[in-house]
């Protein structure tokens, strides 16, 4: 009986509460019910938790400390990053210019040289064209660090592009000798590295194509030329501008390459990575690194997002 | 099916005596039994990090010695090395028990509270050690926490051909006496050139890594620092002792090439375009008979190097090794007791200098300076005793800053400034003005 009476005087359940109580019960159910497809994905999101995330949240936790990988941190507030602004940017600033120099040079000749090999390679008239696009792709799957070391060998002063320049009689050339030079050197060995997987993203770009619309352009009367431009860049536009953020994104992220082929006079070579680790490793500053990585992804940031709005203003 | 056998038979006869002749040919390694017995009663697992060739053996045997420790060893070196050390610090755990490092980067643990003390533990070793190496493993502190293990006196190698070829003396008492300055040394060079055509020595200038130029400010008994604890990089004497270097390839002594690289080993092995020496630490000793130039034995002198004029102590170092104890090691007693019974250990440091096949480096203990094995005439010097000379230059090697806290920073900026006065873009004042800017900002 009281509890009938307690029954009635009760309030009525918050819809709210009830509605959600219901939600996290399905929640749950749905949980239960696929749990070893959670379990099966579970490794992903741990590794990527320990490895990905962590270093993510302790690298900016770092960036307002000092810390030398050893004693206890010290909060520094802001101080890493005005440090970074300052004079003592130097470093740093000087290898996110020596990034951009490099990209002037390696991003257009890349991207130029990938569509037109990609192009001759999609052309099924082009004789053993599956050996070329297979043979191209090797040089992406060969480790940076014995191909820079190579590359070292061979631009040496009597390395062997030297020694077949002289047997030319052309001269030689200083490839590593002087921050021009060193730094063509290095863009070479990236387009070397790099040209394969260019290719292959070019490739399926022209792939997906169809090819009555070329077809309509020759019956147009365009040239093979003019249909090349006229119909099929415009349709490679957002191929052209993935292939350039990663052109991009790899040129600021060199880092094998630099250490194999060496940071090059003047330190015309070193790149923000390299720098970074540097910082990190070489001098014990973990918190000014810190504050460079989160300034270096700034930056990286902003020139994705500059050039999705110059290349990808159609398209993307 | 018999003809073949025989052949086969044949076959085998004849090359038995080849067999017989690579085998004896083949250098045995000695055996020491440095251990009587296990020096300590600690148990426990034991990590080692240390530098491979005779290091092997001596683990092995001490492992032998005391099955109560399970001896890991790990043979570790360069920045992997040092990135290993800073990782295990930091995580308070794990890493090696007895670690192993460059002297020129200890500066960069000594002070960060992870090391042991072993101010007592070294106190009766103190007088085996020259002060100055102790130096570079004493905290701001005053204590001590690490122990020198090989050093790295510098000393001029040179080819007696090239100095017999260019007109000049070439006994090393002789040739000593006539490089006592490195304005001596630019003068023998020029008559090299001049006589020969060869280069003096090994010298980039895109690449300059800045080691020859701190020989140079070294030797002379300057550093990085003034005397009064000051970064002073553009000094007065240092900017002399930059736009000195600067005259040799003003008048195109030297060879412009990047150091350990194919280039340069074969300016060392070469019989027709030979440089005619250089300025290095005492372990090119190890290095030259073995891999970069073994064919040119009897060819090589081994002299004082220069300094800067009568009262300079002509002697610096380069290289050279340390070990030291984390503080968070659980067996630190057995850690000691390693390096109690072998870097301390005069048996053990004689086999690291005269060991045939594994040894050549200078110990750092000097009690085995006096040992008659170490009076070791080398076929490959022209039977010169260079351990005489080491030691005379290891004990002469002034107390100069230019290793420390901040020496990987500093070295990076230097060298920088070195390449741009080489390749013309600045004078040595302003690279080195430059570098003075640059390094008091970026040096806490």
């Amino acid at each position: 009986m009281m509890a009938h009476i307690q029954q009635l005087t009760d309030p009525p359940p918050d819809p709210v509460a009830v509605e959600r109580s219901r939600r996290r019960s399905e929640t749950w159910a749905r949980v239960k019910k696929n749990k070893w497809a959670y379990l099966f994905i579970a490794p992903f999101y741990v590794m990527f938790t320990i490895f990905g995330l962590f270093p993510l949240l302790f690298s900016l936790v770092l960036s307002f400390h000092e810390w030398d990988g050893i004693r206890p941190l010290r909060f520094v507030g802001l101080e890493n990053f005005q440090f970074l602004l300052g004079e003592g940017g130097t470093l740093f600033w000087e290898s996110m210019r020596n990034s951009l120099s490099i990209i002037v040079f390696y991003v257009p000749i890349m991207t130029v040289l990938a569509l037109i090999i990609a192009a001759l390679l999609n052309d099924p008239r082009v004789r053993g064209f599956r050996i070329y696009r297979a043979l191209i792709f090797a040089p992406f799957v060969t480790s940076m660090i014995v191909a820079g070391y190579v590359f070292q060998m061979l631009l040496g002063q009597e390395g062997l592009f030297n020694t077949l320049l002289s047997a030319l009689g052309l001269g030689t050339v200083p490839w590593l000798d002087t921050p021009f030079h060193a730094r063509l050197s290095l863009v070479l060995l990236i387009i070397w590295g790099d040209l394969g997987y260019n290719v292959v993203i070019m490739l399926s770009g022209l792939q997906q194509i169809p090819a009555d619309l070329q077809e309509a352009a020759f019956i147009d009367g365009a040239t093979g030329l003019q249909a090349f431009l006229q119909v099929t860049i415009p349709l490679m536009r957002p191929v052209i501008l993935f292939s350039m953020i990663f052109s991009v994104v790899g040129a600021f992220a060199l880092f094998n390459e630099v250490v194999a082929l060496g940071r090059g006079p003047l330190r015309s070579n070193v790149t923000p990575l390299v720098t970074i680790y540097d910082t990190a490793f070489s001098s014990g500053e973990f918190g000014r690194a810190a504050a460079q990585s989160y300034v270096y992804f700034l930056a990286i940031f902003v020139l994705t997002i500059l050039q999705f709005r110059l290349v990808g203003r159609d398209n993307t | 099916m018999k003809k073949w056998s025989l052949r086969v038979l044949l076959l085998t006869l004849m090359l038995v005596p080849f067999a017989s002749v690579s085998a004896q040919d083949e250098p045995t390694d000695i055996v020491y039994n440095f251990f009587d017995e296990c020096p300590t009663d600690a148990t426990g697992a034991l990590d080692i990090w240390l530098g491979s060739g005779l290091w092997d053996a001596i683990i092995a045997e001490f492992q032998a010695e005391c099955p109560g420790l399970a001896i890991t060893f790990a043979s570790r070196s360069g920045d992997d090395n040092i990135t290993g050390l800073q990782l295990a610090l930091s995580a308070g755990e794990g890493g090696c028990d007895v670690c192993n490092i460059e002297v020129k980067d200890f500066g960069q643990f000594v002070d960060s509270g992870a090391l042991l003390d072993l101010t007592d533990r070294v106190a009766p070793f103190r007088d085996l050690i020259p002060a100055d190496a102790w130096q570079y493993v004493t905290g701001s502190d005053g204590k001590i926490y690490g122990i020198p293990v090989d050093v790295g006196p510098v000393v001029m190698y040179y080819r007696r051909d090239v100095f017999e070829l260019a007109g000049l003396p070439s006994d090393p008492d002789s040739v000593s006496e006539m490089v006592a300055t490195w304005q001596d040394y630019l003068s023998v060079c020029q008559t090299i050139k001049a006589n020969t055509g060869l280069f003096c020595f090994p010298l980039s200038r895109a690449d300059n890594d800045a080691r020859i130029y701190e020989m140079i400010l070294w030797s002379q008994g300057l550093g990085y620092y003034n005397s009064a604890g000051e970064l002073a990089v553009n000094s007065p004497e240092n900017v002399a002792a930059l736009e000195l270097m600067g005259e040799f390839w003003t008048d195109e002594l030297v060879a412009d090439t990047s150091s350990w690289t194919d280039e340069w080993y074969a300016g060392f092995s070469s019989f027709d375009e030979p440089v005619a020496s250089i300025v290095i630490a005492g372990w090119m000793e190890l290095f030259l008979p073995t891999w970069i130039a073994p064919d040119t034995a009897g060819l090589w002198g081994v002299a004082r190097m220069p300094g800067g004029g009568e009262a300079s102590p002509r002697a610096a170092l380069d290289g050279g090794s340390a070990l030291f104890i984390p503080a968070h090691s659980a067996t630190a007693d057995a850690a000691w007791a390693f390096i109690e019974n072998t870097v301390l250990a005069d048996d053990v440091m004689l086999a690291f200098r005269t060991d045939p096949t594994r040894g050549g480096v200078l110990p750092a203990i000097t009690s085995v300076y006096a040992d008659p094995s170490m009076v070791r005439p080398l076929a490959f010097f022209g039977e010169q005793n260079t351990t005489a000379l080491y030691l005379e230059v290891y004990q002469n090697v002034p107390a100069v800053r230019i290793w420390g806290p901040d020496y990987t920073a500093i070295n990076d900026v230097i060298r920088t400034a070195i390449q741009r006065f080489a390749l013309g873009e600045a004078t040595a004042e302003e690279a080195l003005t430059a570098a003075q800017s640059e390094l008091a900002e970026v040096v806490r």
